[in-house]
């Protein structure tokens, strides 16, 4: 279940997190903007855990699945937009 | 859809915007020429295709040829006109409906509510004071005004059947590769879905047939053939095993939400609850994939002009930006385990019920929600019933049911039809068996517009 979070940002480790990251990713958190992005980290960080602390196989594939891309794919054809179904492209 | 000709329907369709929209709010754009001009070739050739002379309009993350794609933002007024209709446009027009417009959003698609700063709040048609829901709140409200009889929209999280719940109208995500995605502005890869709305199950299907069709240029669409699902609409549910979703669907509901599903499973004489395992942890996975891959997307205007983002929206993006890479893929392996144990209970169940949102439409500008015994945020909590099946990819169809809100008696409650993935005919046929019995319905809205 989903924890109610609590909107007065005070946790000192998570501003420091977000300090962190900012800086690692060159982004300049506006002072207006801070206090949101602390909300919205705390409740993010509430949710980690229904993921983290799930026990996973080391072989549970993840969802996302790589699709190579062929030559012939990469010219894919335009919908000829004519109404009829569309044939069956290269994948 | 009536059977008058295509300038006639499409200039009623363009009567009405203009007579509503001052209170709807639904329209961005709307291409009164185009249209014209369109339905008058369509009424020339005779044409008897099967959505012939349909008026249609579209969420503005499509791209429309002339047009900048907006996804509901202020910062995507600076791009490029579109050069092309995006393809599922195209595939509806193949089918000789005609494109009337581009509709309102939560920007970038993150957000169930399209409260839009930028373009203002699309309002509930059955009652302007409330959401229409989102993200695409522009789609289902433009479908229950009566503006247009068909819509598509997008569905990363519930962006489809979150509106069709709270503005009473069908909406139907298809599984995830489905349709192809070319031309629209993406919102997070590996969950976005499209698909459409309308006021009737057999509209609904044949738009859904006619969106179908192969796009080599689409590199998340399944290679599926197409399939027809109009022929198989008559057929019953005799054959279908449906079962009422608990747990978590029930725990997350208002009494209303779980009134509209009583009704539906009391019409469909179904008494069996199904449980799917660990859907707290699906619907994290779905949030955490979320925050993090739309932030990436939007990382480099984030640094520049953070300041021109949705005011309700962008302080989510900001932190998603931020997200430790681990909860990410952990999180896309989570939804892979999940999966694999849903497909399992398909093998005895075919469609099963759910509420769409956790409630009705609430008014304009709430900020927080009780829930399952919790106070949680309003906007972030609409899509709590729809996360875990889009999470998922799974076909989910959004039927309006009335009158389950006793504080609300006039709105409307959408309750899921979900199924195994490309079983969408399971969900289409269980619709229109519900819609025969007159359960749900989705009716024009009355609107008190001051042009009228």
């Amino acid at each position: 279940m989903s924890a109610a979070i609590d909107p007065s940002p005070t946790d000192a480790s998570l501003e420091r997190v977000v300090d962190a990251q900012c800086a690692l990713l060159g982004l300049e958190l506006a002072p207006a903007h801070r206090p949101g992005v602390l909300v919205y980290t705390r409740l993010v960080a509430a949710m980690a855990p229904l993921v983290m602390d799930f026990p996973l196989s080391s072989r549970t594939e993840p969802a996302n699945v790589f699709v190579p891309v062929s030559p012939a794919r990469r010219r894919a054809p335009e919908d000829t937009g004519t109404g009829a179904p569309l044939a069956d492209g290269p994948r | 859809m009536t059977t008058t000709g295509a300038v006639a329907r499409v200039r009623s369709s363009l009567e009405r915007i203009a007579a509503t929209d001052t209170t709807v709010n639904a329209f961005t754009a709307v291409l009164a020429e185009r249209a014209l001009a369109r339905a008058a070739a369509i009424d020339a050739a005779g044409d008897a295709r099967p959505l012939a002379g349909v008026p249609f309009a579209v969420k503005n993350l499509f791209d429309v040829e002339g047009l900048s794609t907006l996804a509901g933002s202020k910062i995507e007024r600076d791009a490029p006109a579109a050069t092309a209709d995006a393809f599922l446009i195209r595939r509806l027009e193949a089918a000789g409906a005609v494109l009337v417009g581009a509709l309102n959003m939560d920007e970038y698609a993150y957000g169930f509510t399209t409260e839009n700063s930028h373009h203002g709040p699309t309002r509930n048609p059955h009652d302007p004071t409330r959401i229409a829901g989102g993200s695409s709140g522009g789609s289902a409200a433009a479908v229950a005004a009566g503006q247009v009889p068909l819509a598509l929209g997008s569905d990363t999280n519930g962006s489809i059947r979150v509106p069709a719940s709270l503005c009473g109208v069908y909406g139907l995500k298809p599984t995830f590769g489905r349709l192809s995605r070319r031309g629209t502005y993406p919102f997070v890869a590996s969950l976005d879905h499209l698909g459409p709305f309308a006021r009737s199950v057999g509209d609904l299907a044949r738009a859904y047939d006619a969106l179908q069709g192969l796009d080599p240029g689409d590199p998340a669409q399944a290679p599926r053939a197409p399939e027809a699902t109009v022929p198989l609409l008559s057929r019953g549910v005799d054959d279908l095993r449906i079962g009422v979703l608990g747990g978590w669907f029930a725990e997350m509901a208002q009494p209303a939400a779980r009134a509209a599903v009583d009704a539906v499973a009391r019409a469909l004489s179904v008494d069996r609850e199904v449980q799917w395992p660990e859907v707290a942890r699906a619907r994290a996975a779905a949030f955490i994939i979320t925050n993090a891959e739309g932030a990436a997307l939007h990382l480099p205007d984030l640094k520049r002009r953070a300041d021109d983002f949705e005011p309700l929206s962008r302080d989510r993006f900001l932190a998603g930006a931020l997200l430790p890479a681990a909860w990410v893929q952990q999180a896309q392996r989570l939804r892979h385990w999940f999966a694999t144990r849903v497909a399992e209970q398909f093998e005895t169940v075919d469609v099963v019920l759910a509420p769409a949102t956790p409630c009705t439409a609430p008014t304009i500008g709430t900020e927080w929600l009780e829930i399952g015994g919790q106070r949680l945020p309003a906007r972030a909590s609409m899509g709590l019933l729809t996360q875990p099946v889009s999470a998922i990819g799974l076909p989910s169809l959004s039927v309006p049911v009335w009158g389950t809100d006793p504080a609300a008696p006039h709105l409307p409650l959408g309750v899921q039809l979900i199924a195994a993935p490309w079983r969408e005919d399971a969900c289409l046929r269980v619709a229109h068996a519900l819609e025969a019995t007159g359960l749900t319905r989705a009716p024009v809205a009355a609107i008190g517009d001051a042009s009228r």
